[in-house]
C-alpha cells in the first residue's frame, strides 16, 4: 500500500472514530441548511426583488448555502488538522519517516474533499427530502465544489502557517468565512446590495463558487458556470500553491 | 572492536545569534546504548534532532550508517527509528491502527502484532490511544520506532513524565533492544537513567560535550571522593570516632568520612569495631559511592535538574 493510500485509510478511520465528526460533517450541515432555507427562505419571500432570473428565492439560496458549507468546513478541517497535528507532535513523529510533507497534503486534499462532498451529498439528500429541492448535480457543478473545495482547503493551509493553535484557527477561518458570506451574494442578490458592497463582491472567491453553483445548478447558464470554474479554479491554484511553498512540518 | 554506526564531527546549531551546539564531535558504536545526559537546555535534543533528520545542521557533519545527512536523508530515515521527544500519534486509532499507519511509511516493515506482542500491548491492541496510560503511549512509541526494523533508533526523553514503574517497564524494553543487537541512543536528564541502562555516557552542558565515556570512567574521573556516611550517632560514639577517624565532618548528630583509596578498608573497619563495642551507638552505616550527579556537579557547579520539562 502507498504512503499516500495508507494516509488516505487511517485519516478517514480516524474521523469516523471520532463521533463528534459525524455530527460536525453530517448533521450539522443539514441542520444548517434546513434551518437557514426555512429562515431566509421565509424572510426572502417578504423581499420586493426576491428572485432573479425566474428563480424563487430558495432556489437562489440552495448554491449559496452549499458554497458556505465548501467554505467553512473546508478552511477548517485543513486549518485545524494541520495545527493540530502540529501542537500534539505528529508532524514531528511524521516527518522522521520517509512520507513527505507533499504526499501527506495530497491524501489529505483527496480526504478533505470527498468528505465536503459527502457531508453537501446529505445535506442535499435532505433539502430534497424534506423541502421537495431538485437541484440539477452536474459535472460543472461538482467540478466547482472539487475546486472550491481545493481553494478554501489552501486557505486554510494558508492560516495554518500563521496560527499557533486551534482556537485561532478556528476564529480566523471562520471569520473569514463569515465576512465572505456577507459580501458575496449567498443570502441576497448582489443588484439589491448598497454599491460598496457590490464592488467587495466582486473581490470575494465565495461570489464566483455561489455564482457559479447557481448558474450550473439552477438557471442551467453553462457559460458563466464555466467563467465562475475557471475563477475558482484560478484563485485555488493560487492559494493551495502559496500555503503548500509555506507548509513545512520540519521545525528549523 | 564495533564499528562506528554514527560520526559526528564540528556538529553547531544556530539560532540567530545563539548557539545551541556548539562544535561537538562524537563517534556511537554499533550495538551500543549511548547516553546524552545533561540538564535542560544543554543541547541534547537539539543533537539528537540534527541526527534524526528533524532539523538542519548549522555547520558540521553527521555520517550515519555510512550515508551523509546532507545527502541522504531518505536513505538513513528508512533504516533509523525514532521516538522523538513529544511525538505524537492520532488519540482517534487504536494501538494496532497507529503503529500499522507508521509501518505502511516504510517500504520493508515488520509484522505489527509482533511487535506488539513484544512491546506487551497485546491486551491494548484495539484500544484508542486516547485511552492509554502515560507509560503505555511510551511503549506504543517505541513499537512505532521499531517498525521498520531499525539498526539505530533514537529515543528523546522517553521516561520523562512517567510514574515510577512506567520507567521501568521503558528501561526494559530499551535493554530488550540492546540484547537484541539495535543501537540506541537515548537523551536523558536522569542520571540514574543514563548510569543504569548507557553503555557510553556524553554529558552535555551549555551546547558542549564537556565528558564522555563509560559510566564508571566518568565516576572515577570526574565524580570525586566515595564517603562513609555514620547515621544517628551518639555523643560518646561521635567522640571516639572523631578521635581514630582522619578527615571527618560533622553534620548534627552523623559522622561524614571521606573515602579517597588506601585507607578505606582500615577506616571502615575502624569505624564498625567503635560501633561494636555497644558502649557507642550509631543506628546506621554505609558507604555512598561517587554518581553522574556528582560528575556534572563537579565539571559545571551545577545541579543536574530532576524535574525535567
Amino acid at each position: 500500500m502507498s504512503r499516500i493510500s495508507t494516509d488516505l485509510k487511517y485519516s478517514f478511520i480516524e474521523t469516523f472514530n471520532d463521533k463528534t465528526n459525524i455530527a460536525i460533517f453530517f448533521i450539522f450541515p443539514t441542520i444548517l441548511f434546513l434551518l437557514l432555507g426555512n429562515v431566509l427562505g421565509g424572510l426572502g419571500s417578504q423581499l420586493p426583488n426576491n428572485t432573479a432570473s425566474g428563480m424563487n428565492y430558495f432556489d437562489f439560496l440552495l448554491p449559496g448555502i452549499l458554497a458556505i458549507f465548501i467554505t467553512m468546513t473546508g478552511a477548517q478541517m485543513a486549518a485545524g488538522t494541520i495545527v493540530n497535528y502540529r501542537k500534539s507532535g505528529v508532524f514531528r513523529k511524521l516527518a522522521t519517516t520517509p512520507i513527505s510533507n507533499m504526499e501527506w497534503i495530497a491524501a489529505r486534499i483527496i480526504m478533505w474533499t470527498v468528505l465536503v462532498l459527502l457531508s453537501l451529498a446529505v445535506a442535499i439528500f435532505a433539502a430534497w427530502l424534506i423541502m421537495g429541492i431538485h437541484p440539477n448535480i452536474n459535472l460543472i457543478s461538482l467540478l466547482l465544489m472539487v475546486a472550491g473545495t481545493a481553494l478554501f482547503v489552501g486557505f486554510g493551509i494558508l492560516v495554518a502557517n500563521f496560527v499557533k493553535d486551534e482556537g485561532a484557527a478556528f476564529t480566523v477561518t471562520m471569520g473569514t468565512a463569515f465576512l465572505l458570506t456577507l459580501v458575496s451574494g449567498t443570502f441576497i442578490p448582489v443588484e439589491t446590495m448598497p454599491w460598496f458592497l457590490q464592488y467587495l463582491t466582486k473581490i470575494s472567491p465565495l461570489t464566483y463558487l455561489s455564482e457559479g453553483l447557481r448558474s450550473s445548478m439552477i438557471t442551467g447558464n453553462t457559460g458563466d458556470a464555466v467563467t465562475d470554474l475557471a475563477i475558482v479554479a484560478g484563485l485555488g491554484i493560487l492559494l493551495f500553491g502559496v500555503g503548500i511553498a509555506l507548509f513545512n512540518w520540519k521545525e528549523d | 572492536m564495533p564499528e562506528n554506526v554514527i560520526k559526528v564531527k564540528s556538529l553547531v546549531k544556530k539560532y540567530g545569534d545563539f548557539t545551541a551546539v556548539n562544535d561537538i564531535s562524537f563517534n556511537i558504536k554499533k550495538g551500543e546504548v549511548f547516553a546524552f545526559l545533561g540538564p535542560n537546555g544543554a543541547g541534547k535534543t537539539t543533537t539528537v534532532e540534527m541526527m534524526e533528520c528533524l532539523k538542519s545542521l548549522t555547520a558540521g557533519s553527521i555520517n550515519i550508517l555510512g550515508y551523509d545527512i546532507k545527502k541522504d536523508e531518505i536513505e538513513i530515515k528508512r533504516r533509523i527509528g525514532v521516538l522523538p521527544q513529544d511525538f505524537g500519534v492520532s488519540v482517534f486509532l487504536t494501538v494496532y491502527q497507529n503503529i500499522d499507519y507508521f509501518a505502511q511509511m516504510y517500504p520493508k516493515h515488520v509484522n505489527v502484532d509482533s511487535l506488539i506482542k513484544m512491546l506487551g500491548l497485546e491486551d491494548k491492541r484495539d484500544t484508542l490511544f486516547m485511552y492509554l496510560s502515560g507509560g503505555l503511549k511510551q511503549r506504543v512509541g517505541i513499537a512505532i520506532s521499531l517498525v521498520n526494523d531499525p539498526e539505530i533508533i533514537f529515543l528523546d526523553e522517553p521516561t520523562t513524565g512517567l510514574d515510577p514503574k512506567a520507567r521501568r517497564d521503558v528501561w526494559n524494553a530499551i535493554k530488550d533492544l540492546k540484547a537484541r543487537g539495535k543501537t540506541v541512543v537515548l537523551t536523558t536528564h536522569y542520571m540514574e537513567e543514563a548510569q543504569n541502562l548507557a553503555d557510553r555516557v556524553c554529558i552535555l552542558h551549555n551546547g558542549q560535550i564537556i565528558a564522555e565515556g563509560t559510566s564508571e570512567d566518568l565516576i572515577s574521573r570526574y565524580g570525586g571522593d566515595k564517603m562513609l556516611i555514620i547515621r544517628k550517632c551518639s555523643d560518646k560514639a561521635k567522640n571516639e570516632l572523631i578521635k581514630t577517624i582522619p578527615e571527618y565532618t560533622i553534620d548534627g548528630d552523623n559522622v561524614l568520612v571521606k573515602l579517597s583509596g588506601g585507607d578505606d578498608m582500615k577506616i571502615i573497619s575502624n569505624a564498625v569495631s567503635i560501633i561494636d563495642t555497644g558502649k557507642s551507638t550509631c543506628e546506621e552505616l554505609y558507604i555512598k559511592k561517587a554518581t553522574l550527579e556528582g560528575v556534572f556537579l563537579n565539571l559545571t557547579g551545577d545541579k543536574l535538574t530532576e524535574g525535567g520539562k
